[in-house]
């Protein structure tokens, strides 16, 4: 299929589509956190790309200056700008998603600075309060980015970017509604490759190539020869290869509640409130992550919910070694979905791929007490 | 039919035929699971006097099982150890497996089928591996250790969690002057504390059974049955081998659904 | 003399506690048996107080109120509630090693581990699901300094359902050149803790007394004054008060700020460091070496301070609990009285120098190094701790760079005596101190 061939493409950093858009003498802008409205950036025509690590195979920097006990993801990212991996990035945009992260940013800022930097202090409940906060705090970054590239972000402009976004977000949605069926016409891995795709790429040519999709995807014969269908959740996942890893053995993907899936996209920005606002309010209230500590009652009930539409089988946990927020959370979920009767996998998982045999292990043994389809 | 366990030390194999065990062997593990699974099998032929091409299905289970070449299906050693042990004592819910690398804690329902499970096998701490460190460290065999553990009354604490660490406890605590068998005593403590935290992860069920290399040393079995509360029931077969027989019988299992 | 005060609590020990107040009776009756040898003083009677204090909330039926350990209690005074403090349960049984049992359970159960989630918040996991430990009415926290504790509270909350309010604290870009919190972030937090007085109202169904609050913000401000004069004579040399003298003030307003208690207690230990500075007596008999501490103390290494000084003669000035900003306000107005609460929220413990860049934990360290002569600076951090750990490198080669002192980091857990044992501790800052300071 052309479509799922070029997301494949389009996945990985560097990749065509931003060396095209470099030539162009125009600007790309790294971000760390699916609660950073990339939306801003795109609105100055600066390409928003979430940043990744792949690649990154060993961290005696980041281990010297962040601690081996600290998230994998974050280590990755120092030892890649200290040996000058994130080149192609004209600047970078970090909020305090979690400590690591925040931690990240600090020693980039003293260790391998980028041209540009800009830290978003985003609220972690939500209320009328903290809306408000978070919209003056877009509006800072909005008149920052103004400032530090020279250009003019005006009300259209960001209309515009959100009219965009919303579109390959409600394309997505389309995408994943597909994924309800018996024979879902793409796999886990497929789909990650989208999602990545499109925090990667510039986000006209994405949705032209999601519309394509769809239309691909419906000629396409759907999968079938499945043991059990998954949902995957837990910490920051951008390797599709740890999602084949679980459908080779019968697990296909067919929802999650991930950074790089539904809590990038599931839910739209209102297009007719103002701007700010309408991404303020979106943002903030969008299917969280556990560092929005009032969230967790809606991030069960969206668990759940997906359970049953997606006709889930059962739910694959994965959490990153070292981080706080997803064994607290998957602690609780857990118990929850226990109590409901749904069988569940808690995984650990390093940023890098590594441990397979045991991780097949489990996960086959784990499909095993599935009921046989 | 047969099941073929190939493990991260040694390789099992089982033939089974009419609901009992015709022959089984243990085979040290070489670097090509192939091999090791290729050595297993061939013993246990040769036991009854058997050739390949006479099992009718084989199951593959345990570390290297994908690779093993003339089994028709794998499955995890995680189910494979709870039908194995379930076919011989079927009251059995819970499965303490306690392997030479890896430990594992099987949750079975009433027809041995996987429920749950826990595993370690990311480190050496509640493994055979950590009694093979300490044999040495302490100029024992292996063998020694758990009957010697028994004879003390005051176990020395192995706080370390790492094995790495714990060795280097150990001798100071040699270098300080305590007695053998308190320390002896003091590392069976801790690797049943070890296991025991992944009992607790999977729920505790009678009746439970201690399988794997480790369940033949007395000194871990005693401690573990006392932390449970609980006696451990005693399988009747080398518990090394119950992979290899859960294997057989899920090979026999399929056998009969497709009519053969 | 002695023995009454002693006898007053002993009696109390006897009567009966509520039942789940099992573990919090042990820890009264274990700190009675430490003070007893010792002459009474105020504030090993705060101590004892609080124990009792909370008991008696619960037998009476006044609203206890949960909150962490890097929020003052001032609002809850105000609003006739009993707040706890949580970390009582890690800091307050670590000494007693009674805490591990608790991290053990909560290990059982599945919930974090050593170097993932920091053991100051994780026994209450373990002790909630033995009934051992008492489940306030209310529970409150920040989004700050860490994911350790929003996310152990977000547990707790959900185990044992208790209602919660969040407050979330502002990361504030970095400025150097602002004295005060610009005017959106004050509002922000100050519209947060009007939220969240709207929220106790409604919980307790008391209305906010405004001159009460004024009251409890004049009280709160008067100890604030005994706090900054005694932080300047911690300049002194020698040092006037000895290391586990230095953070008391910390406790004080901590679990007492804003009543007349805390005025008074804060001019004790004010008065006493005056009076040593005017004398020029040490805390630290024939001090040698000044060191600078900022992380929390090696909690379960009670006697760790007192070796330092017999056996270095070196004096613990500051720790990152006990040494924060202190300002005291106008409080003439009730508006003028929200900004010295939320000043104080966003300045306290732990908040001031950890909710925000590097630079705010950087130069925090650096002011003090410079203005309180330190001759090194030794941070003893919890393996689980990312916001200190992830940046003690930066902040070692910034005092190395600027101040040229030297400074040990070393990784320890300060909760739990098994993970790296106390003789190891002493035996790498013994090591520091010979090797390198001295």
């Amino acid at each position: 299929m052309y479509a799922l061939r070029k997301f494949a493409e389009g996945a990985p950093l560097p990749n065509p589509w931003i060396d095209g858009w470099k030539r162009e003498r125009k600007k790309v802008v790294g971000y760390f956190c699916s609660y950073i409205p990339d939306e801003i950036i795109y609105a100055a025509d600066i390409l928003p790309v979430r940043i990744r690590a792949r690649g990154c195979i060993d961290t005696p920097m980041g281990d010297a200056y962040m601690s081996a006990t600290t998230c994998s993801f974050t280590r990755c990212c120092l030892e890649l700008a200290t040996r000058k991996q994130y080149d192609l990035l004209d600047g970078v945009v970090a909020c305090n998603s979690c400590d690591q992260v925040r931690r990240l940013y600090d020693n980039l800022r003293f260790k391998a600075p980028f041209p540009y930097q800009h830290f978003l202090s985003i609220p972690s409940c939500v209320s009328d309060v903290t809306i408000d906060w978070f919209k003056h705090e877009l509006s800072k970054f909005k008149k920052n980015l103004e400032e530090s590239f020279g250009v003019k972000i005006t009300d259209e402009n960001l209309r515009r970017a959100i009219r965009v976004y919303n579109e390959s977000r409600t394309l997505l949605r389309k995408l994943y509604e597909l994924r309800k069926r018996d024979d879902p016409p793409i796999t886990g891995t497929e789909a990650m490759n989208v999602v990545l795709a499109g925090v990667t790429i510039p986000r006209e040519q994405f949705n032209e190539l999601l519309a394509r999709l769809l239309t691909e995807a419906n000629e396409r014969e759907g999968v079938s020869n499945y043991r059990a269908r998954i949902m995957l959740v837990g910490s920051l996942l951008d390797d599709p290869n740890y999602v084949k890893v679980i459908e080779d053995l019968g697990g296909l993907v067919v929802t999650d509640s991930l950074c790089f899936g539904t809590r990038y996209f599931w839910d739209l920005v209102d297009e007719t409130a103002n701007p700010l606002e309408a991404l303020a309010e979106r943002y903030l209230s969008k299917v969280s992550c556990p560092r929005m500590t009032d969230g967790h009652p809606a991030r069960t009930k969206f668990v759940r919910d997906q359970i049953k539409e997606f006709n889930v089988d059962g739910v694959i946990f994965q959490r990153m070694k070292f981080c706080p927020f997803w064994w607290g959370e998957i602690f609780m979920l857990h118990r929850e979905l226990k109590e409901q009767g749904v069988p569940c996998l808690e995984l650990e998982r390093e940023y890098v791929l590594s441990g397979v045999g045991a991780m097949k292990t489990r996960v086959q043994a784990f499909m095993e007490t599935l009921k046989t389809r | 039919m047969a099941g073929c366990d190939v493990g991260s030390l040694t390789g099992k194999a089982v033939l089974f035929e009419d609901g009992s065990i015709l022959s089984y062997s243990i085979v040290l593990t070489t670097i090509k699971p192939e091999k090791t699974a290729h050595n297993a099998m061939n013993e246990a032929l040769k036991k009854c006097d058997l050739s390949l091409g006479d099992i009718k299905y084989i199951v593959g289970t345990g570390y290297g099982r994908v690779k093993i070449p003339f089994a028709n299906m794998n499955i995890s050693e995680l189910s494979c150890h709870g039908k194995g042990a379930h076919s011989l004592i079927p009251t059995i819910r819970t499965v303490i497996d306690v392997g030479g690398q890896d430990c594992k804690v099987i949750k079975i329902d009433e027809e041995g089928k996987l429920l749950d499970f826990a595993m370690n096998d990311k480190c050496a701490a509640g493994t055979g591996r950590f009694l093979e460190v300490m044999a040495k460290a302490l100029e024992l065999r292996l063998d020694e250790l758990g009957p010697l553990s028994l004879q003390s009354r005051n176990p020395v604490a192995i706080t370390s969690q790492c094995s790495v660490f714990a060795e280097t406890e150990v001798v100071s605590r040699i270098a300080e002057g305590a007695e053998v068998v308190d320390i002896v005593a003091g590392i069976h403590e801790a690797i049943a504390a070890r296991i025991m935290s992944l009992v607790y992860r999977v729920g505790l069920e009678k009746d439970i059974t201690i399988t794997g290399g480790v369940a033949k040393n007395i000194g871990v079995v005693t401690c573990l049955e006392k932390r449970m509360g609980v006696e451990a029931k005693k399988l009747p077969i080398d518990p090394q081998i119950v992979g290899a027989l859960g294997a057989a019988l899920i090979a026999e299992m399929k056998l009969q659904s497709k009519g053969v | 003399m002695g023995e009454e005060w002693y006898k007053k609590y002993e009696e109390i020990g006897m009567e009966e506690w509520p039942s789940d107040f099992s573990t919090w009776k042990t820890m009264f009756l274990g700190f009675l048996a430490v003070a007893k040898p010792n002459p009474p003083d105020p504030f090993t009677e705060m101590l004892l107080d609080m124990f009792v204090d909370v008991a008696r909330a619960r037998m009476e039926g006044t609203r206890i109120i949960m909150h962490p350990f890097n929020y003052g209690p001032e609002i809850f005074y105000a609003m006739n509630l009993q707040p706890l403090m949580q970390e009582v349960f890690s800091v307050g049984l670590a000494p007693f090693h009674m805490n591990e049992p608790y991290i053990d359970i909560t290990n059982q159960i599945g919930f974090g581990d050593n170097p993932t989630i920091c053991n100051a918040q994780r026994p209450l996991i373990g002790a909630c699901t033995s009934g051992e430990v008492p489940n306030p009415d209310l529970l409150f926290y920040l989004s700050a300094p860490c994911n350790s504790l929003a996310t152990t509270y977000q547990v707790y909350q959900s185990m044992a359902g208790i209602p919660t309010f969040n407050v979330d604290i502002p990361y504030w870009d970095y400025d150097p050149t602002l004295e005060f919190y610009d005017e959106k972030t004050m509002g922000y937090v100050i519209s947060q803790l009007k939220d969240l007085i709207s929220w106790l109202e409604k919980e307790t169904k008391q209305k906010f007394d405004v001159e009460r609050f004024k009251q409890t913000m004049i009280w709160l401000n008067q100890a604030r004054e005994n706090v900054m004069e005694h932080n300047d004579l911690l300049k002194a040399v020698p040092s006037p008060v000895n290391s586990l003298e230095s953070w008391r003030n910390y406790l004080i307003m901590v679990l007492r700020g804003g009543t007349p208690d805390a005025v008074k207690l804060t001019k004790w230990t004010r008065d006493y460091a005056a009076a040593n500075v005017k004398k020029g007596i040490g805390g630290v008999p024939d001090e040698k070496i000044r060191i600078a501490w900022p992380y929390t103390h090696v909690f379960f290494d009670q006697d760790l301070f007192p070796w330092l000084e017999e056996n270095f003669h070196a004096v613990t000035i500051m720790d990152m609990l006990g040494y924060y900003y202190v300002r005291s306000h106008d409080t003439s107005t009730i508006d003028k009285c929200f900004e010295s609460l939320a000043i104080g929220t966003l300045d306290f413990s732990m908040i001031g120098t950890c909710r925000g860049p590097a630079e705010y934990y950087i130069d925090y360290l650096l002011r003090f190094v410079k203005d309180y002569k330190v001759d090194c600076v030794i941070m003893p951090i919890q393996f689980a701790c990312k916001h200190v750990y992830a940046i003690a490198r930066l902040a070692s080669e910034a005092v190395r760079q600027e101040i040229g002192i030297p400074v040990l980091i070393t990784g320890c857990d300060p909760y739990d005596s098994r993970e790296v044992p106390s003789e190891t501790i002493r035996g790498r800052i013994a090591e520091f101190l010979t090797q390198i300071v001295m």
